[in-house]
């Protein structure tokens, strides 16, 4: 799950619409669950939901931002004062992007836990939450905790597909191993622009991988 | 019936027992064909009235009954894709 780092200038505007796109999916999977809970008032749902519709709005915000990002930069010679409005703008939407990532990401590591105590899912979003508030190194700070919960949630998932090795549950698992694996690539997009790129791509095939396991489950 | 049926799968079977029946299914039926405890018919059969699944009606003899509703109508017609998306993400009922 990306931020923002280094980004070659011809990906400028690609990043956005991918990021389109998996706030897209991330929604249709969240509606999809929301409305199996509706029917079925099973907990899983209802947090694998909650979780999917905050990491789709975390990415509708980071997509917004990169666009508005890019018709900023597009002006030539801009005022002082509408650069520093644009700074203010962009640095509160990327704040509200980290935010809402983490708290989707702890819904559904806490979704891959069997307990049911309530207490347990307040205390992993304080300690996931608190330190992106009051740590200066906000990148750094995200990407650890989005890893870390990405290793829980991606082992649960594999762990349920080792159990019953079925082809809805290959792509599952392999989906949220290829997102544990575009988190792990994006700690080094600060360096290089092109490992940038590399954890989108890794993105987008995970999310391609989430939405044909979605097709399967629609398909009669 | 399976025996290690899970909650949505033994709603699914309540209410394909009540379809069967048109309307005319009692309790007793049910737990039977369901292969249910009475305690457990009792919390399914509440649950299934809560979601407006089926409804209970009293019979000429003054026996309860229960009818289906067209969202339970629905929940049978979903219910595979219900199946495959808990099976999908390997989420326990």
């Amino acid at each position: 799950m990306s931020v923002w780092y280094l980004t070659p200038t011809w990906f400028s505007g690609y990043d956005a619409i991918l990021q389109l796109v998996f706030g897209l999916i991330t929604l249709i999977l969240a509606l999809f669950a929301i409305r199996i809970f509706k029917v079925t008032s099973e907990r899983t749902t209802k947090l694998f939901g909650s979780g999917f519709l905050l990491i789709s709005i975390a990415y509708f915000v980071q997509s917004a931002l990169n666009f508005f990002a890019l018709h900023e930069l597009a002006e030539p010679i801009q005022p002082l004062i509408k650069l520093n409005q644009a700074i203010t703008i962009g640095f509160v939407a990327a704040y509200f992007h980290l935010l809402l990532m983490i708290c989707g990401l702890i819904v559904l590591l806490y979704m891959s836990f069997s307990i049911k105590e309530k207490k347990v899912l307040a205390a992993l979003l304080l300690i996931g939450v608190l330190p992106m508030l009051f740590d200066t190194d906000i990148v750094y700070t995200y990407q650890i905790i989005s890893t870390i919960s990405l290793i829980f949630i991606a082992s649960y998932f594999v762990k349920n597909y080792l159990k019953k090795k079925h082809a809805l549950r290959f792509f599952t698992a392999a989906g949220f191993a290829i997102l544990l694996l575009s988190s792990i690539i994006f700690f080094f997009a600060v360096q290089d622009k092109l490992f940038y790129v590399a954890g989108n791509a890794l993105e987008f095939l995970a999310y391609l991988l989430l939405l044909i396991n979605f097709y399967l489950v629609l398909k009669k | 019936m399976n025996p290690k049926r899970g909650k949505v799968a033994i709603i699914h079977d309540i209410l394909l027992i009540i379809r069967s029946k048109d309307s005319e299914a009692g309790p007793t039926h049910i737990m039977y064909r369901a292969n249910l405890s009475h305690q457990m018919l009792t919390e399914y059969l509440n649950e299934i009235l809560s979601k407006g699944f089926a409804i209970e009606n009293t019979n000429k003899h003054g026996k309860r009954t229960y009818a289906i509703t067209p969202k339970g109508h629905e929940f049978i017609k979903d219910y595979q894709q219900i199946q495959k998306f808990f099976d999908s993400y390997g989420f326990v009922q």
